[in-house]
């Protein structure tokens, strides 16, 4: 009998895959690896092809959109991997195989892997539960903003909510957005939206290689942010609620080095 | 005799706006443009001392250069005195074929009168007619050149009577047109009289030329030419009546300065408002208004890079200035503005308004480009707008002989389609082959022609191919397109364009950036679209197909918008029966389904889907093929009129129109370009090489029902596409 199993690799290299993600892949007839959404900065194939002891395919993103009921098909009689950086089912296309998957009755299993979303509480000391709609930022279109972004950072702003943005990556293109270019395109739609949210003073954190070793986190007023040096992507923004435990206060001020007058009006957090 | 000036003594010409004369040439092909041009170079052109050189009298070999840049120049100034003052004239360079119709207009733009060539043995032709016709819409006042006078007394033999019933002939088709086109308050002024000296008659290949004041202050008759011929002294001819004489005479006193033409022209040529600073600027050709030029010529110079050659309409062009480029949407810096003497540019440091100028520096620039003031950037309205982006019908496939002429060969090319907008240069990516399309076959043999007078390559071309568009003839049910990751959907119905629409696109009254207000109430007044539609139109694409959103609180469209609207135009580009361009469509936009996370509702997304939506929409929509059709004209003796009439009948060809004119048969028709391509040597064959002809693109028509299969079948082969046309259900997926 076949079966289509997704398997989440995390967020760092091929040793981020859990043990039983791995002894599933090798066990599977075929694997498929997808790395367009996302960069795992310490993912090497070879290593990867080395652990597994096996050959691995790598999809791009059309032959995965394009390809997905062939790849449905095959998974009827043989045991088929697909392999998605962080876990499997924060990227869209997925959840839609999986799906359509069993709607025509073939078996699916997921195995998951540490996603951006589960590491942000730990990186910056935010509550979890505090998390409101994410959202990823992406270059204009022919001088169209992503006004989005500023609608669902308002709204969670309004609910007193934490906002991950997520810096937009097209591996196949070349696009890895970094957090001095985010910056600039919150700062321009705050100049024609004029309504408060990506205010100079704005405080923010930025992340960088979030689950990497080298990985940066860093709390600061939103147009000192982009002076400061990330090194290379995957970069990640998260806007904090204006309402902060002081105990999300007292983590910021330690763990991402906030600046004290920007964490002033917490109530309970003095220094 | 060249004239010899110093380029201040010009500049200072220049600035007297009534010494400034900006005329072209206009004629029917072969009837003697080039020969009369050369003519007038020869006679009257500028050379500054410095081209000169050191040589003061021009060799053989020099005079041989000059005449060659009469083929390219952009324009030709010449110094002409009259009355004993001196003049500039400057000649604009206007195409030789009218096949490309929009470069016409765009140097008719720059000047203010046209000398109108017609060969006195064949007479007003189709391309007189249209010239003439395009002419008076932009205001140029036509003047008159009978040429080829010799020709009636060597080769015809008629007798000065015969030939002043000749003249009178032409002379009445000629003031009918302009009776015909001509605008009221204009027409009645600009019909031609020779008494009055607004008809020039000569020989521009024997250099002889006169006007009727000019006969009569000389003391000339007729019968003196002829004798001339008979007795062989026609080089003398040449000295007591030149023709350049006769024709900067003309045109020296019936074509206006342009103070006097920029004010009833620019009301007509330039869309802006009259009652703005720059308006009035215009209208007073005033060289202390805000900067407006109009580019008619762009010529690629193997060392200054873009020369863009075109009129000041208003203020003074100086070197270093910044202007802003409406139609590329650009700030540049001029980094020289010339003069022209003769066909030569000479640097200077500024130029007034009214007179022709060469700028270098603006790599942005296009024929038919809008210059003007940086401070007026936001108001200034363009002379043109992309509305003569043509629509290349013929293609054809070309490479070097030898391979290693490849690099210079595709260098030239795209030097050529920059000049040239109505020359395609493409790449076929899949084989690597480049194909060059045009206007009709005629139009590529000419830019072959001159890829190998630029180059000398010698190149091997594949035989011209017809492009033909596609287009449906029903209404679609609305289908949903959805993105590859399956999150977007848009719901998308297709129809064809009535024709009231079509015509609004073809004469350029809608197209793309327009005021979308303006817009709408032209499309709900002229074409009577509902005003929410008419309100709707997102895009309108260079192929004549409009892109409707009649949505309403779609979530996040707006963010999508352009992405939506890139969609439109690459499905537009090719069409889904056999990848032709899509003409005459219109896209509705009913609903849509946006994903909430801009990263899932990109490009790579949002193209297909709407892509995927339009095709299955043409597909259900009776899709069809048009082609192009070229009207005909054919002048013939009446014995060999069945020749004519059986050829066109076997190349699908339709007769409308038969006249008698005397002794010839005058017969007008419609065939369609794929049945021209060895159309001359038919014609010549059946009729012992004694027809005239001409062809000029007439329309676009459905192809007969019967042959479309098959038609497609063959296009999809030869572009390596499986044979089968795709079905709907290949858009839309499970
Ligand atoms: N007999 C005669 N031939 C002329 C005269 N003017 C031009 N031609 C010839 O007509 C042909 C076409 O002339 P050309 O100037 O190239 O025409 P264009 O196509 O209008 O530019 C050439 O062979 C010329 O030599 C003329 O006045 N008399």
């Amino acid at each position: 009998m076949g079966e289509l199993i997704f398997i989440g690799m995390g967020l760092y290299s091929e040793k981020s895959i859990t043990l039983e993600g791995i002894e599933v892949a090798m066990e599977c007839d075929e694997v498929y690896v997808e790395l367009y959404t996302s960069v795992m900065p310490g993912l090497r194939l070879d290593s990867l092809e080395k652990l597994l002891r096996r050959k691995i395919r790598v999809l791009t993103r059309k032959e995965l959109e394009d390809g997905m009921y062939e790849i449905i098909d095959k998974a009827r009689k043989r045991r088929i991997a697909l392999m998605v950086p962080g876990d499997p089912f924060m990227a869209t296309t997925h959840q839609i195989i999986r799906v359509e998957a069993e709607k025509r009755g073939v078996k699916t299993r997921i195995i998951n892997g540490v996603s951006i979303f589960t590491a942000i509480p730990g990186l910056t000391g935010l509550h979890s539960y505090k998390f409101g709609r994410s959202v990823t930022l992406v270059h204009p279109v022919d001088g169209v903003k992503p006004y989005t972004v500023y609608e669902v950072v308002k709204s969670n702003l309004k609910m007193g909510l934490h906002s991950i943005i997520l810096l937009d990556i097209k591996v196949e293109e070349g696009i890895f957005m970094t957090i001095p270019e985010a910056v600039r395109i919150l700062q321009d739609m705050e100049e024609e939206l004029q309504e408060g949210i990506f205010t100079p003073n704005r405080l923010v954190i930025g992340i960088a290689r979030a689950g990497a070793p080298d990985f940066v986190v860093k709390a600061d007023a939103l147009s000192k942010l982009k002076h400061y040096d990330f090194g290379p992507p995957p970069h990640t923004l998260v806007v904090p609620s204006e309402k902060l435990h002081f105990t999300e206060a007292e983590a910021l001020y330690v763990l991402a080095k906030a600046p004290q007058e920007l964490l002033r009006g917490v109530k309970g957090w003095r220094r | 005799m060249v004239r010899f000036k110093q380029t201040e003594d010009i500049l200072k010409l220049m600035k007297n706006k009534e010494r400034i004369r900006n005329i072209g040439t206009l004629a029917h092909v072969d009837h003697g443009k080039t020969t009369l041009s050369d003519n007038l170079l020869m006679a009257a052109g500028l050379i500054s001392p410095k081209v000169a050189g050191k040589a003061l009298a021009l060799d053989y070999v020099e005079i041989e250069q000059l005449r060659q840049m009469t083929v390219k120049a952009a324009n030709i100034s010449l110094y002409h005195e009259w009355e004993g003052k001196g003049y500039v004239i400057n000649l604009v360079d206007t195409p030789g074929h009218v096949d490309f119709t929009g470069h016409v207009t765009r140097s008719l733009r720059v000047m203010d009168g046209a000398i109108v060539v017609v060969d006195a043995v064949e007479g007003v032709m189709t391309q007189t007619e249209t010239v003439v016709r395009q002419a008076l819409e932009e205001r140029v006042r036509p003047l008159l050149y009978i040429n080829k006078v010799d020709r009636l007394i060597r080769e015809l033999r008629l007798t000065p009577q015969e030939i002043q019933r000749r003249f009178i002939e032409i002379i009445r088709d000629f003031n009918n047109l302009i009776e015909l086109y001509g605008e009221p308050g204009f027409k009645e002024k600009w019909k031609v009289n020779p008494a009055n000296g607004t008809v020039a008659f000569g020989s521009a290949l024997h250099k002889w030329g006169f006007t009727v004041p000019i006969a009569q202050k000389g003391g000339f008759k007729f019968d003196y030419i002829i004798d001339a011929y008979q007795k062989g002294y026609v080089d003398e001819l040449a000295k007591e009546l030149p023709l350049y004489r006769a024709i900067l005479d003309m045109v020296i006193e019936h074509i206006p300065n342009p103070l006097e033409a920029q004010r009833y022209r620019i009301p007509k040529i330039w869309k802006g408002n009259l009652e703005s600073e720059l308006g009035k600027a215009m209208i007073e050709c005033d060289e202390e208004g805000p900067t407006v030029v109009c580019i008619s010529k762009i010529v690629v110079d193997p060392h200054a890079g873009v020369v863009a050659t075109g009129r000041i309409f208003s203020g003074t062009v100086y070197d270093g200035e910044e202007v802003y480029l409406l139609m590329a949407k650009r700030t540049a810096r001029i980094q020289q503005v010339s003069l022209y003497m003769g066909p030569y540019r000479e640097p200077v440091h500024a130029i007034p308004a009214g007179n022709i100028v060469a700028l270098l520096g603006l790599e942005e620039a296009r024929a038919g480009e809008t210059i003007v003031d940086l401070g007026h950037k936001d108001i200034a309205a363009p002379f043109e707008r992309l509305r003569y982006i043509s629509e290349p019908v013929v293609t054809m496939a070309i490479e070097p002989a030898r391979s290693q002429d490849l690099p210079k060969l595709v260098d030239t090319l795209r030097k050529m389609a920059i000049e040239d907008p109505t020359l395609h240069v493409t790449i076929n990516e899949e084989t690597g082959e480049y194909l060059i399309s045009g206007m009709g076959a005629l139009h590529l043999e000419i830019a072959l022609w001159d890829l190998k007078r630029r180059t000398g390559i010698e190149v091997k071309t594949s035989p011209p191919i017809v492009v033909y568009r596609e287009s449906i003839k029903m209404s679609s049910q609305v289908f949903e397109g959805k993105s590859p990751n399956k999150h977007n959907k848009l719901y998308i119905s297709v129809e064809p364009l009535d024709e009231e629409t079509m015509k609004l696109l073809e004469n350029g009254e809608i197209y793309d950036d327009q005021d979308w207000r303006e817009r709408a109430k032209i499309l709900r007044e002229k074409a009577g679209w509902d005003s929410d539609e008419a309100r709707g139109v997102w895009a309108i694409d260079e192929n004549k197909n409009i892109f409707v959103n009649k949505t309403s609180g779609v979530q996040h469209l707006r963010e999508v918008r352009e992405t939506i609207i890139i969609g439109f135009r690459d499905a537009m580009r090719e069409g889904p029966l056999a990848q032709e361009p899509v003409r005459g469509v219109k896209v509705i936009l009913h609903d849509a389904i946006i994903h909430e996370d801009p990263a899932h509702r990109g490009p790579a997304q949002i193209i297909p889907a709407t892509r995927r939506a339009i095709y299955a929409g043409m597909l259900t929509a009776r899709p069809i093929l048009l082609e192009p059709i070229l009207r005909i004209d054919v002048k013939v003796p009446q014995e060999q009129l069945g020749g004519v009439l059986s050829v066109l009948t076997k190349r699908r060809g339709k007769i409308d129109q038969i006249e008698q004119h005397g002794l010839l048969m005058y017969v007008r028709g419609e065939i369609p370009v794929s049945e021209t391509f060895n159309l001359a040597d038919a014609l010549r064959s059946a009729t012992a090489g004694r027809a005239f002809w001409s062809t000029q693109f007439l329309k676009w028509a459905p192809v007969p029902e019967s042959m479309l299969m098959d038609l497609i079948k063959q296009i999809r082969r030869r572009k390596g596409l499986p044979e089968e046309v795709p079905r709907p259900e290949d858009f839309l997926g499970p």
